[in-house]
Parts: C-alpha cells; sequence; structure tokens
C-alpha cells in the first residue's frame, strides 16, 4: 500500500466498525489530527498507527493492507479466469474496454495480465509472444514486491503456456524456480500449495512420477502443517494416482483415494467427491 | 514499555539478513548507517517515510516490516508449551514455565497469556476453587487495553471461563457467555479462527448437557464457518460431535456412519493421531475404513 492512501484505509476501518472520528481519537490523538490523517494531510508515526491499531481491533502488519483493494481485486480475478475458463474471449475483452480507469494499481496490473492471456486464447497473438509479454510484465519494477501473489500467478501461466505448446524443460525451469521463492505470508503459503498441485499434475503427464509424487508430498505436508483444507482432498488424489503409475501396495493406492473421497465429501466439494467415486470406485473402501 | 520500534528493527534486520545485504548497502541513499543501525536496534523510532523506503530496498511490502515475528514466535512458542503440559496434566511443570516467562519476559501479551494459564493450571491442580480461578480470569479480562492489545487473548480468556463454567456444572451462566461469545464482532481472519473454536467449546457443552438438537445446530455452524474459511483446525473434532448428536437423537444409521468416518479421515490425514485412537476407542463400529 502507498503511503499516501493511509488516510483512506484509516477512515474506511474506523467506518467499517461504525466509530465517529471522536470516538476513535479518544486516548490517541486530537480529533483534528486524525482528521488531518485521515485526508491525507498528515503522515502520521509509527506510535500513533500503533495506537490506532489497537482502537481497530487489527494488527499493525494488516493495518498497511488495503481491504478494499483486496476485495476488489479478488473480484475481479474470479470474474475474468472464469471467462477464461470458458474460452469466452471476446466478452472478456469487451468487459475490460469498459472498467473504469480509476482502479487500483494491482487491479490493474491484474487486467493487463487478462489481456495478454485473451489475446492468446483468440490467436491475435502466438504463444511465444505472450509468454515473453508475460514475463516483461511480472518483472516491472515492483511487482515481485508489492503484489506476489500476481507475480507469482503470473509466472504459473507462463510454465502453463509451455506447457501446453510441449516445451517441458521450459515449464519445468519454471517452476524450479517457482519452488525456491520465499513464501512468507499465509496468502503466499495458500498459493504455494496450489503451485505445488499444478507442478505435479504436469510431471503426471509427462510420466515423471517419482518427482511428481515428491512434490505431492510436499504439498500434502505444506496442508497439513497450516491445517489447510483447500487442496488436501487434491493432493490425496494425487497421490493415489502416483501410487498407481509406480506399482505401490494396493493397500496404499485404495487409502489415498479413499482419504481423497472422504476428504472432498467432509469438505462439501461434491463434484470432487462424486469424479473420485466414477473414476476410482474400484479403489474406494465404501460408498457414502 | 512500547516494543514497536524493537520489533520493526529485529524485522528489518532479519529480513536484511536474510536477502544477504549490508547496512551499508541497505541505507545507502536513505540514511545515515549509524542511524539503520539505531534501527536495527530498536533505538530509534523510525518514520513511516524512512520504513517505506526501506521496505522498496528490501523488496517486501511495507506491511512486512509490521509482522512482530519476535513476539509472535515467543508467544506462540509459550502458548504451545504450556497447552501442551495442561493436555498431559504437567501442572508443576506448567506453573514453573508459566513463572519463567512471568519474570523473564517484557511483552504485555504475552505475559497475560501465562497469568491465564496460571489461573487454569492452579484451578486443575486443585490449589484454588473454581470460582476463585473465573474471578481471577476476570479480573484478567478487565485488565485496561487487554481487549484491544489481544482480541484473540480476549475471548480466550472468556472461553476458559465459560468452560471453568461447564466442568463445574453452572451451565446457566456459561450458556450466557457462550451465547454472548457467539454475538461478539469477529473482523479479522486471526479472530474468526478463535470464534469456530469457541463454537466447538459451546458444543461441547451442549453435549454435557445433552441438548442435541441444539448442540447439532452450533456444530453444522462451525463446519460451514471452517469450510468457508477452509481452515481445518476443529472440522473432525465437529464431524465427530456431529455423528454423536446424531447417534443420540436416533439419526440414520448411514448418516451416523458418514459422520464418523469423515472424522476418523480429518483427523488421519491431518496427522491428529490423539484424537484417531480416542475416536476409534468407542466409535470403530461406525468407521468405513478397515481398521
Amino acid at each position: 500500500m502507498r503511503i499516501e492512501s493511509f488516510g483512506k484505509q484509516i477512515k474506511q476501518l474506523r467506518i467499517e466498525r461504525k466509530l465517529t472520528q471522536k470516538e476513535l481519537a479518544k486516548d490517541v490523538c486530537s480529533q483534528a489530527e486524525l482528521s488531518k490523517i485521515e485526508n491525507g494531510k498528515t503522515i502520521p508515526t509509527i506510535d500513533l498507527v500503533q495506537r490506532l491499531s489497537q482502537k481497530l481491533h487489527i494488527s499493525m502488519d494488516q493495518i498497511f493492507i488495503d481491504s478494499n483493494e483486496v476485495k476488489l481485486f479478488q473480484r475481479y480475478e474470479v470474474q475474468l479466469a472464469d471467462f477464461s475458463r470458458q474460452r469466452r474471449y471476446d466478452e472478456m475483452l469487451d468487459f475490460m474496454r469498459c472498467l473504469p480507469t480509476s482502479l487500483p494499481p494491482s487491479v490493474q496490473l491484474l487486467i493487463r495480465y487478462f489481456e495478454w492471456v485473451a489475446r492468446e486464447g483468440k490467436k491475435d497473438i502466438d504463444y511465444r509472444t505472450c509468454i515473453s509479454q508475460l514475463l516483461r510484465l511480472s518483472d516491472e519494477q515492483q511487482m515481485e514486491t508489492e503484489y506476489p501473489v500476481l507475480y507469482l500467478r503470473i509466472r504459473m501461466s507462463v510454465a502453463n503456456y509451455y506447457y501446453l505448446n510441449s516445451q517441458y524443460p521450459y515449464a519445468r525451469k519454471i517452476y524450479q524456480e517457482l519452488l525456491t521463492y520465499d513464501y512468507s505470508t499465509d496468502t503466499l503459503k495458500k498459493l504455494q500449495c496450489k503451485i505445488l498441485y499444478n507442478h505435479a499434475q504436469q510431471l503426471y503427464f509427462q510420466n515423471d512420477f517419482v518427482t511428481g509424487l515428491e512434490i505431492t508430498e510436499k504439498g500434502l505436508a505444506l496442508s497439513v502443517e497450516r491445517k489447510d483444507t483447500a487442496m488436501l482432498g487434491h493432493f490425496f488424489y494425487q497421490k493415489g494416482c502416483f501410487y498407481e503409475e509406480l506399482s505401490y501396495a494396493e493397500r496404499d493406492i485404495r487409502d489415498a483415494f479413499t482419504y481423497a473421497y472422504s476428504l472432498f465429501t467432509a469438505f462439501g466439494n461434491e463434484n470432487h467427491a462424486a469424479l473420485v467415486l466414477k473414476g476410482k470406485n474400484q479403489f474406494l473402501y465404501f460408498q457414502m | 514499555m512500547n516494543h514497536l520500534p524493537v520489533s520493526i528493527g529485529y524485522e528489518i534486520k532479519r529480513l536484511r539478513k536474510e536477502k544477504k545485504i549490508t547496512q551499508a548497502e541497505l541505507c545507502e541513499g536513505i540514511c545515515s548507517q549509524a542511524e539503520i543501525s539505531k534501527v536495527e536496534n530498536g533505538k530509534n523510532s523510525p518514520t513511516i517515510d524512512l520504513l517505506q523506503q526501506v521496505a522498496k530496498r528490501l523488496k517486501v511490502p511495507l506491511s512486512m516490516l509490521f509482522q512482530d515475528h519476535l513476539r509472535s514466535d515467543v508467544f506462540q512458542s509459550y502458548d504451545e508449551q504450556l497447552a501442551d503440559l495442561l493436555r498431559t496434566n504437567q501442572y508443576v511443570d506448567a506453573l514453573k514455565l508459566s513463572e519463567h516467562v512471568l519474570s523473564t519476559t517484557e511483552y504485555e501479551q504475552v505475559r497475560n497469556l501465562a497469568r491465564y494459564y496460571q489461573v487454569i493450571v492452579q484451578e486443575r491442580s486443585g490449589q484454588i476453587h473454581y470460582l476463585k480461578a473465573v474471578q481471577s480470569l476476570e479480573r484478567l479480562l478487565n485488565k485496561e487495553q487487554l481487549s484491544f492489545e489481544s482480541a484473540t487473548l480476549y475471548l480466550r480468556i472468556q472461553m476458559g471461563m465459560a468452560n471453568l463454567y461447564v466442568e463445574h456444572g453452572d451451565f446457566e451462566l456459561a450458556d450466557d457467555l457462550f451465547q454472548n461469545l457467539i454475538q461478539a464482532k469477529y473482523e479479522t481472519i486471526e479472530l474468526k479462527k478463535v470464534r469456530i473454536k469457541i463454537l466447538y467449546n459451546y458444543g461441547q457443552q451442549l453435549l454435557l448437557q445433552k441438548k442435541y438438537l441444539a448442540g447439532l445446530k452450533i456444530t453444522e455452524q462451525g463446519i460451514q464457518e471452517s469450510l468457508q474459511l477452509e481452515d481445518g483446525h476443529f472440522l473432525g473434532h465437529f464431524y465427530f460431535q456431529m455423528g454423536y448428536f446424531k447417534q443420540q437423537l436416533n439419526g440414520d444409521l448411514s448418516d451416523i456412519q458418514r459422520d464418523f468416518t469423515m472424522a476418523y479421515s480429518l483427523f488421519c490425514a491431518f496427522d491428529m493421531p490423539i484424537h484417531e485412537k480416542r475416536l476409534l476407542e468407542e466409535y470403530a463400529e461406525y468407521v468405513l475404513f478397515p481398521i
């Protein structure tokens, strides 16, 4: 977050918590000073920020993250990813053309990313052009620092373009880079799970089952450590597939697929539970 | 005492070393090396402008400099150690550790954590009467600034009180507290996770009171909220509770089997052997996995 938008952030947090300026300023600073901070006319000292964060019940690292921008980013990300998945590239480009011009920087970068994706999808541009544009975008200043989520996402999609066009060594190289990335926050660790999953998936289709299984195990361990449900069922499913290819004991294969099935059910992910039931029925211990 | 400059300095130094940058390289064009050295040692309170430039050079978002690794590491480490000692009934060691924390740590939040455990352990080991324990927790709760400085601890102390009421059969008082707690606002992800724990404890209380229908409702809510947060900490516990409630309510056998089976697979998948064992001791007949 840029320091200039800090005042807006404080104001928004205050309003969300239904506090008046007077209530928030009490025991912290004068109301006049708070007003100046909210209007971006004063940059507060860190001690003052700390006292504000305590009254707003938000941690010091969170107070510098613009939750509005994050929400907006997530909303457009879901919307654009939907278009892309359904290959509705013309609509996607129309949609992006009609967006307001005053969007926050991270959202603008997101849109630039999806523009290349849409143009490659329409075959306006070659996949190689798309890759070099995406690499350029991800190398832009501040991208890795300020928007690591987007940075990783773009890298992941570059790997994917390589993969889809059978440039396996290049795809693998990108993933190897991503494996050594420093995933320092919770959000990034969540993304790390997804990266590991995709990487293992590609290794499976390249018949490199030994390396693939290693990656899956890594993702599993990370999910377990963080008690994260997002990819756990998927990792068990992957594990089952690798075990199958590597001729593990029947019991191990059955365990993995049955866990996947049971976990998908527990996570309310009925589509995937049904897929396991359909595709790996012979390995399941039971049906629920 | 204010720890903010200390924690920021610790964080800057940690990141600088991680990225293998020298102090001279870090401060070039930003400030003098003497100043950055003071900032790293927590002797100077830096301005936000300076921090923004430093963050840029370290290639991290500004918010990262405020991650209080030092404190949260200390807090988490003691929390885990004390919880372990409590779970395994090692009261003498738990008290020793709390005292150690109080005599060595200056972080008020960590000290409050130790005070909280002290009361719980003293009550468990019969050193103080339970009503006195409740009183002490109440006093801790009313300490100035506690609700601001650590909303998490604030909620946990209340939950601790409610649990004491439950253990001693004062269900009405517990119920009031739990009702209050689930109506509070939970704005951050961290607090939403505490709320899930509260829902679980509330479900346990309703279980003890044999209020199965009400318990089932709370449990369902816990499952829903866990899934929304993609948080697996209590998911196994919730399915276990659900299976138990349905069993008591004479629900469908296939439903009960499903719940215990999901609980079992969650305990196994998330590597929680103690819970897995406990489930199998009493409810193995419902688990569909071959055991």
